[in-house]
Protein backbone atom coordinates (compact mmCIF):
# COMPACT_ATOMS: atom_id res chain seq x y z
CA UNK A 1 0.00 0.00 0.00
CA UNK A 2 1.17 3.74 -1.06
CA UNK A 3 1.50 6.06 2.35
CA UNK A 4 -1.59 7.61 1.02
CA UNK A 5 -3.28 4.62 1.02
CA UNK A 6 -2.28 3.73 4.60
CA UNK A 7 -3.17 7.33 6.02
CA UNK A 8 -6.93 7.01 4.23
CA UNK A 9 -7.06 3.93 6.05
CA UNK A 10 -6.06 4.94 9.05
CA UNK A 11 -8.35 7.60 8.99
CA UNK A 12 -10.93 5.46 8.05
CA UNK A 13 -10.32 3.87 11.10
CA UNK A 14 -10.71 7.03 13.37
CA UNK A 15 -14.00 7.89 11.31
CA UNK A 16 -15.96 4.96 11.82
CA UNK A 17 -18.14 6.10 14.24
CA UNK A 18 -18.54 9.69 12.71
CA UNK A 19 -21.86 10.24 10.43
CA UNK A 20 -20.92 11.89 7.15
CA UNK A 21 -21.16 15.08 6.69
CA UNK A 22 -19.66 18.27 5.54
CA UNK A 23 -17.21 19.26 8.63
CA UNK A 24 -16.16 15.57 8.94
CA UNK A 25 -15.00 14.97 5.01
CA UNK A 26 -13.35 18.56 5.36
CA UNK A 27 -11.43 17.27 9.01
CA UNK A 28 -10.02 14.46 7.37
CA UNK A 29 -9.23 15.86 3.85
CA UNK A 30 -7.03 18.14 6.55
CA UNK A 31 -5.54 15.60 8.30
CA UNK A 32 -4.75 13.56 5.14
CA UNK A 33 -3.16 16.91 3.76
CA UNK A 34 -1.00 17.49 7.14
CA UNK A 35 0.01 13.39 6.84
CA UNK A 36 1.07 14.01 3.32
CA UNK A 37 2.82 16.86 4.12
CA UNK A 38 5.11 15.81 6.73
CA UNK A 39 5.34 12.24 4.65
CA UNK A 40 6.98 13.75 1.48
CA UNK A 41 9.29 16.18 3.87
CA UNK A 42 10.47 12.44 5.82
CA UNK A 43 10.74 10.55 2.50
CA UNK A 44 12.99 13.33 0.97
CA UNK A 45 15.42 12.89 3.66
CA UNK A 46 15.44 9.01 2.68
CA UNK A 47 13.80 7.73 5.68
CA UNK A 48 11.76 4.07 4.98
CA UNK A 49 7.56 3.85 4.13
CA UNK A 50 7.13 2.20 7.72
CA UNK A 51 9.04 4.68 9.62
CA UNK A 52 7.87 7.83 7.78
CA UNK A 53 4.08 6.18 8.58
CA UNK A 54 4.52 5.74 12.30
CA UNK A 55 6.48 9.28 12.62
CA UNK A 56 3.55 11.04 10.83
CA UNK A 57 0.86 9.54 12.61
CA UNK A 58 2.75 9.99 16.19
CA UNK A 59 2.91 13.21 15.50
CA UNK A 60 -0.23 14.00 14.55
CA UNK A 61 -1.78 13.42 18.21
CA UNK A 62 -4.81 13.05 19.72
CA UNK A 63 -7.89 14.18 17.89
CA UNK A 64 -11.13 12.27 19.73
CA UNK A 65 -11.99 15.45 20.72
CA UNK A 66 -12.34 16.84 17.61
CA UNK A 67 -14.02 13.44 16.42
CA UNK A 68 -15.72 13.14 19.02
CA UNK A 69 -17.24 16.32 18.70
CA UNK A 70 -18.79 15.65 14.82
CA UNK A 71 -20.54 12.13 16.09
CA UNK A 72 -23.83 14.43 16.89
CA UNK A 73 -24.78 14.61 20.64
CA UNK A 74 -28.65 13.86 20.50
CA UNK A 75 -29.03 17.78 22.42
CA UNK A 76 -27.00 19.17 19.60
CA UNK A 77 -28.53 17.65 16.60
CA UNK A 78 -32.19 19.48 18.67
CA UNK A 79 -30.77 22.79 18.79
CA UNK A 80 -29.28 23.00 14.95
CA UNK A 81 -31.53 25.57 13.41
CA UNK A 82 -31.55 23.35 9.98
CA UNK A 83 -33.20 21.06 12.62
CA UNK A 84 -35.42 23.05 13.38
CA UNK A 85 -36.98 24.66 10.49
CA UNK A 86 -37.25 20.96 9.60
CA UNK A 87 -39.81 20.50 12.39
CA UNK A 88 -41.55 23.66 11.94
CA UNK A 89 -42.42 22.43 8.49
CA UNK A 90 -43.33 19.29 9.02
CA UNK A 91 -45.93 20.34 11.99
CA UNK A 92 -47.21 23.79 9.62
CA UNK A 93 -47.89 21.25 7.00
CA UNK A 94 -49.57 18.63 9.00
CA UNK A 95 -51.81 21.53 10.65
CA UNK A 96 -52.62 22.64 6.68
CA UNK A 97 -54.17 19.04 6.20
CA UNK A 98 -55.57 18.72 9.38
CA UNK A 99 -57.70 22.21 8.23
CA UNK A 100 -58.00 21.11 5.17
CA UNK A 101 -59.70 17.81 6.06
CA UNK A 102 -61.87 20.20 8.95
CA UNK A 103 -63.09 22.56 6.54
CA UNK A 104 -63.76 20.05 3.79
CA UNK A 105 -65.90 17.72 6.13
CA UNK A 106 -67.73 20.86 7.70
CA UNK A 107 -68.43 22.58 4.38
CA UNK A 108 -68.98 20.02 2.81
CA UNK A 109 -69.70 16.78 4.22
CA UNK A 110 -66.85 15.31 3.19
CA UNK A 111 -65.52 13.68 6.41
CA UNK A 112 -64.82 9.87 5.17
CA UNK A 113 -63.11 11.23 1.45
CA UNK A 114 -61.68 13.72 3.64
CA UNK A 115 -59.62 10.87 5.49
CA UNK A 116 -59.14 8.93 2.48
CA UNK A 117 -57.19 11.18 0.66
CA UNK A 118 -55.69 14.34 2.55
CA UNK A 119 -54.15 12.26 5.70
CA UNK A 120 -52.45 9.19 2.78
CA UNK A 121 -51.60 11.72 0.65
CA UNK A 122 -49.99 14.04 3.61
CA UNK A 123 -47.98 10.92 4.74
CA UNK A 124 -46.60 10.20 1.05
CA UNK A 125 -45.91 14.00 0.54
CA UNK A 126 -44.08 13.52 3.66
CA UNK A 127 -42.02 10.69 2.73
CA UNK A 128 -41.15 11.97 -0.40
CA UNK A 129 -40.16 15.14 0.79
CA UNK A 130 -37.67 12.93 3.40
CA UNK A 131 -36.37 10.99 1.17
CA UNK A 132 -35.44 13.44 -1.22
CA UNK A 133 -33.77 15.12 1.43
CA UNK A 134 -31.77 12.60 2.40
CA UNK A 135 -30.66 11.67 -1.43
CA UNK A 136 -29.10 15.48 -1.84
CA UNK A 137 -27.68 15.37 1.40
CA UNK A 138 -26.00 12.51 0.74
CA UNK A 139 -26.25 11.29 -2.87
CA UNK A 140 -22.61 12.91 -3.48
CA UNK A 141 -21.05 10.52 -0.99
CA UNK A 142 -19.16 7.23 -2.84
CA UNK A 143 -20.89 4.68 -0.59
CA UNK A 144 -24.15 5.89 -2.26
CA UNK A 145 -23.43 3.84 -5.41
CA UNK A 146 -20.72 1.55 -3.71
CA UNK A 147 -22.50 -0.27 -1.10
CA UNK A 148 -24.84 -2.99 -1.85
CA UNK A 149 -27.70 -2.40 1.00
CA UNK A 150 -27.77 1.40 0.16
CA UNK A 151 -28.38 0.41 -3.48
CA UNK A 152 -30.68 -2.28 -2.78
CA UNK A 153 -33.01 0.28 -0.14
CA UNK A 154 -32.87 2.93 -3.57
CA UNK A 155 -34.07 -0.31 -5.96
CA UNK A 156 -36.71 -0.57 -3.58
CA UNK A 157 -38.17 2.80 -3.23
CA UNK A 158 -38.60 3.12 -6.72
CA UNK A 159 -39.84 -0.37 -7.54
CA UNK A 160 -42.95 0.78 -5.19
CA UNK A 161 -43.23 3.67 -6.49
CA UNK A 162 -43.01 2.12 -9.65
CA UNK A 163 -46.24 -0.19 -8.77
CA UNK A 164 -48.37 2.96 -8.05
CA UNK A 165 -47.48 4.40 -11.04
CA UNK A 166 -48.35 1.37 -12.97
CA UNK A 167 -52.09 1.09 -11.39
CA UNK A 168 -53.02 4.84 -10.62
CA UNK A 169 -51.48 6.60 -13.87
CA UNK A 170 -51.15 4.28 -16.43
CA UNK A 171 -54.30 1.87 -15.11
CA UNK A 172 -52.57 -1.24 -15.47
CA UNK A 173 -54.48 -4.00 -12.92
CA UNK A 174 -52.74 -4.69 -10.26
CA UNK A 175 -52.41 -8.18 -10.97
CA UNK A 176 -49.93 -7.50 -13.45
CA UNK A 177 -48.03 -4.32 -11.74
CA UNK A 178 -47.49 -6.22 -8.80
CA UNK A 179 -44.62 -7.52 -10.87
CA UNK A 180 -43.04 -4.95 -10.32
CA UNK A 181 -42.24 -6.05 -6.31
CA UNK A 182 -40.83 -9.25 -7.86
CA UNK A 183 -37.86 -7.14 -9.41
CA UNK A 184 -36.95 -5.66 -5.72
CA UNK A 185 -34.98 -8.88 -5.08
CA UNK A 186 -33.85 -8.79 -8.30
CA UNK A 187 -32.31 -5.56 -8.17
CA UNK A 188 -31.06 -6.37 -4.73
CA UNK A 189 -28.67 -9.34 -6.42
CA UNK A 190 -27.43 -7.03 -9.42
CA UNK A 191 -26.77 -4.62 -6.73
CA UNK A 192 -24.68 -7.04 -4.55
CA UNK A 193 -22.94 -8.10 -7.81
CA UNK A 194 -22.15 -4.81 -9.14
CA UNK A 195 -20.81 -3.75 -5.76
CA UNK A 196 -18.87 -7.54 -5.86
CA UNK A 197 -17.28 -6.68 -9.33
CA UNK A 198 -16.22 -3.19 -9.17
CA UNK A 199 -15.66 -2.44 -5.37
CA UNK A 200 -15.00 -5.51 -3.46
CA UNK A 201 -11.95 -7.13 -3.74
CA UNK A 202 -13.05 -10.96 -3.37
CA UNK A 203 -14.91 -11.45 -6.75
CA UNK A 204 -16.43 -15.05 -6.99
CA UNK A 205 -17.66 -15.44 -10.53
CA UNK A 206 -19.52 -18.44 -11.04
CA UNK A 207 -21.59 -18.05 -7.72
CA UNK A 208 -22.35 -14.45 -8.92
CA UNK A 209 -23.15 -15.62 -12.41
CA UNK A 210 -25.21 -18.50 -11.55
CA UNK A 211 -26.97 -16.61 -9.17
CA UNK A 212 -27.53 -14.03 -12.12
CA UNK A 213 -28.94 -16.03 -14.44
CA UNK A 214 -31.34 -17.74 -11.95
CA UNK A 215 -33.29 -14.77 -10.84
CA UNK A 216 -33.19 -13.66 -14.61
CA UNK A 217 -35.30 -16.78 -15.65
CA UNK A 218 -37.58 -16.62 -12.70
CA UNK A 219 -37.91 -12.71 -13.07
CA UNK A 220 -38.49 -13.68 -16.55
CA UNK A 221 -40.72 -16.43 -16.08
CA UNK A 222 -42.75 -14.54 -13.76
CA UNK A 223 -43.31 -11.35 -15.96
CA UNK A 224 -44.28 -13.21 -18.91
CA UNK A 225 -46.61 -15.36 -16.89
CA UNK A 226 -48.08 -12.15 -15.44
CA UNK A 227 -48.80 -10.72 -18.73
CA UNK A 228 -50.03 -13.30 -20.50
CA UNK A 229 -51.61 -15.60 -18.28
CA UNK A 230 -49.57 -18.95 -19.34
CA UNK A 231 -48.04 -19.90 -15.98
CA UNK A 232 -48.38 -23.40 -18.04
CA UNK A 233 -46.06 -23.82 -20.11
CA UNK A 234 -43.74 -21.07 -19.45
CA UNK A 235 -42.46 -22.30 -15.91
CA UNK A 236 -39.84 -23.75 -18.59
CA UNK A 237 -38.12 -20.96 -18.72
CA UNK A 238 -37.10 -21.03 -14.73
CA UNK A 239 -35.58 -25.14 -16.06
CA UNK A 240 -34.12 -23.86 -18.76
CA UNK A 241 -32.26 -21.52 -16.65
CA UNK A 242 -31.14 -23.92 -13.76
CA UNK A 243 -29.63 -26.44 -16.25
CA UNK A 244 -27.50 -23.71 -17.90
CA UNK A 245 -26.36 -23.00 -14.81
CA UNK A 246 -25.46 -27.03 -14.45
CA UNK A 247 -23.97 -26.90 -17.35
CA UNK A 248 -21.91 -23.46 -16.73
CA UNK A 249 -20.90 -25.03 -13.21
CA UNK A 250 -19.46 -28.28 -14.70
CA UNK A 251 -17.56 -26.95 -17.48
CA UNK A 252 -16.10 -24.14 -14.92
CA UNK A 253 -15.11 -26.85 -12.39
CA UNK A 254 -13.39 -28.71 -15.09
CA UNK A 255 -11.44 -25.79 -15.98
CA UNK A 256 -10.63 -25.13 -12.45
CA UNK A 257 -9.61 -28.96 -12.23
CA UNK A 258 -7.17 -28.87 -15.51
CA UNK A 259 -5.66 -25.82 -14.43
CA UNK A 260 -4.67 -27.00 -10.43
CA UNK A 261 -3.73 -30.31 -12.73
CA UNK A 262 -1.09 -28.60 -14.47
CA UNK A 263 -0.12 -26.44 -11.67
CA UNK A 264 0.60 -29.47 -9.70
CA UNK A 265 2.43 -31.01 -12.92
CA UNK A 266 4.64 -27.70 -13.51
CA UNK A 267 5.61 -28.01 -9.75
CA UNK A 268 6.93 -31.80 -10.12
CA UNK B 1 11.69 21.20 33.76
CA UNK B 2 8.08 21.98 33.13
CA UNK B 3 6.27 19.82 30.14
CA UNK B 4 6.02 21.78 27.14
CA UNK B 5 2.17 21.98 27.40
CA UNK B 6 2.43 24.10 30.67
CA UNK B 7 4.91 26.42 28.63
CA UNK B 8 2.65 26.63 25.60
CA UNK B 9 -0.79 27.33 27.62
CA UNK B 10 -2.47 29.94 27.10
CA UNK B 11 0.08 31.04 24.35
CA UNK B 12 -0.80 28.30 21.45
CA UNK B 13 -3.45 30.92 19.92
CA UNK B 14 -1.23 34.12 19.92
CA UNK B 15 2.05 32.09 18.96
CA UNK B 16 -0.43 31.13 15.36
CA UNK B 17 -1.44 34.52 14.88
CA UNK B 18 2.09 35.42 14.97
CA UNK B 19 2.69 33.13 12.21
CA UNK B 20 -0.13 33.58 10.18
CA UNK B 21 0.19 37.42 10.39
CA UNK B 22 3.66 36.61 8.49
CA UNK B 23 1.68 35.02 5.80
CA UNK B 24 -0.69 32.12 5.01
CA UNK B 25 0.08 28.75 6.21
CA UNK B 26 -1.55 24.80 7.61
CA UNK B 27 -1.37 22.93 10.41
CA UNK B 28 1.36 20.74 9.92
CA UNK B 29 3.91 23.78 8.84
CA UNK B 30 2.85 25.76 11.99
CA UNK B 31 3.09 22.96 14.32
CA UNK B 32 6.87 22.65 12.71
CA UNK B 33 7.60 26.39 12.70
CA UNK B 34 6.75 26.02 16.66
CA UNK B 35 8.50 23.23 16.99
CA UNK B 36 12.02 24.38 15.01
CA UNK B 37 11.17 27.88 17.31
CA UNK B 38 11.13 26.27 20.54
CA UNK B 39 14.57 24.96 20.48
CA UNK B 40 13.78 21.54 21.49
CA UNK B 41 11.95 22.62 24.80
CA UNK B 42 8.69 23.05 23.09
CA UNK B 43 6.94 19.79 21.21
CA UNK B 44 3.34 20.36 19.75
CA UNK B 45 0.91 18.01 18.02
CA UNK B 46 -1.25 18.41 15.06
CA UNK B 47 -4.62 18.20 17.09
CA UNK B 48 -3.79 20.74 19.76
CA UNK B 49 -3.10 23.54 16.73
CA UNK B 50 -6.54 22.19 14.83
CA UNK B 51 -7.98 23.19 18.16
CA UNK B 52 -7.01 26.09 18.28
CA UNK B 53 -7.74 26.87 14.78
CA UNK B 54 -11.53 25.87 14.93
CA UNK B 55 -11.93 28.39 18.48
CA UNK B 56 -10.28 31.15 16.24
CA UNK B 57 -12.77 30.44 13.46
CA UNK B 58 -15.53 30.51 15.13
CA UNK B 59 -14.11 33.99 17.02
CA UNK B 60 -13.63 34.98 14.06
CA UNK B 61 -9.72 36.15 14.23
CA UNK B 62 -8.93 33.40 10.55
CA UNK B 63 -10.35 32.10 7.89
CA UNK B 64 -9.39 28.98 6.02
CA UNK B 65 -9.34 28.41 2.59
CA UNK B 66 -8.39 25.24 0.25
CA UNK B 67 -4.96 24.85 -1.73
CA UNK B 68 -2.70 22.59 -3.12
CA UNK B 69 -0.78 19.98 -1.39
CA UNK B 70 1.45 17.06 -2.09
CA UNK B 71 1.09 13.34 -2.55
CA UNK B 72 -2.68 13.82 -3.85
CA UNK B 73 -3.74 15.37 -0.67
CA UNK B 74 -5.10 18.97 -0.39
CA UNK B 75 -3.64 21.68 2.49
CA UNK B 76 -6.16 23.22 4.45
CA UNK B 77 -4.59 26.85 4.34
CA UNK B 78 -5.09 29.71 7.30
CA UNK B 79 -5.71 33.52 6.84
CA UNK B 80 -5.77 36.30 9.39
CA UNK B 81 -8.22 38.54 9.30
CA UNK B 82 -7.89 42.01 10.41
CA UNK B 83 -9.94 41.21 14.22
CA UNK B 84 -7.34 38.22 14.60
CA UNK B 85 -4.56 41.16 13.61
CA UNK B 86 -6.08 43.56 16.35
CA UNK B 87 -6.37 40.80 18.76
CA UNK B 88 -2.76 40.05 18.17
CA UNK B 89 -1.44 43.32 18.57
CA UNK B 90 -3.69 42.97 22.16
CA UNK B 91 -2.05 40.36 23.08
CA UNK B 92 1.49 41.02 22.34
CA UNK B 93 1.36 44.53 24.80
CA UNK B 94 -0.79 42.17 27.34
CA UNK B 95 2.76 39.60 26.78
CA UNK B 96 5.34 42.31 27.23
CA UNK B 97 3.83 43.34 30.52
CA UNK B 98 3.27 40.18 32.11
CA UNK B 99 6.65 39.37 30.44
CA UNK B 100 8.50 42.38 32.11
CA UNK B 101 6.45 41.70 35.79
CA UNK B 102 7.66 38.20 35.58
CA UNK B 103 11.62 38.61 35.08
CA UNK B 104 11.13 41.33 37.77
CA UNK B 105 9.66 39.26 40.22
CA UNK B 106 11.19 36.10 39.37
CA UNK B 107 14.81 37.54 38.63
CA UNK B 108 14.91 39.43 41.12
CA UNK B 109 17.07 43.03 41.67
CA UNK B 110 15.30 45.99 42.41
CA UNK B 111 16.46 46.56 46.25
Amino acid sequence: MTLLERFKAYLSSQFKLVPPGREAAELREEMLGNLMSHAMELKAEGIPDDEVYTRCIEALGDYTEAINALRGKPLQVVRDPKFQRSVLLLVTFSLLCVTAYILMGILGKLWAVGAYTIFPAMAIAMYVFATASVLKRNIRFRKHYTTDLILITYGAILLTALFFVLWLACKVSPAVAWVSFVYIPVWALLSVIFTTMFFRRRKVWLIIWIALVMMTSVAVFLTAAAVTGMWHPLWIIVVVGALACGFASVFALNAKIDKKAKEDEFDK
Amino acid sequence: MAGSGDILRGHTETIILRILQEGDSYGYEIAKDIIDGGEGVIDVKDATIYTAFRRMEEEGLLTTYWGDGVGGARRRYYKITEKGKQVYAAKLEEWKLVSRILTKLIVGGNR
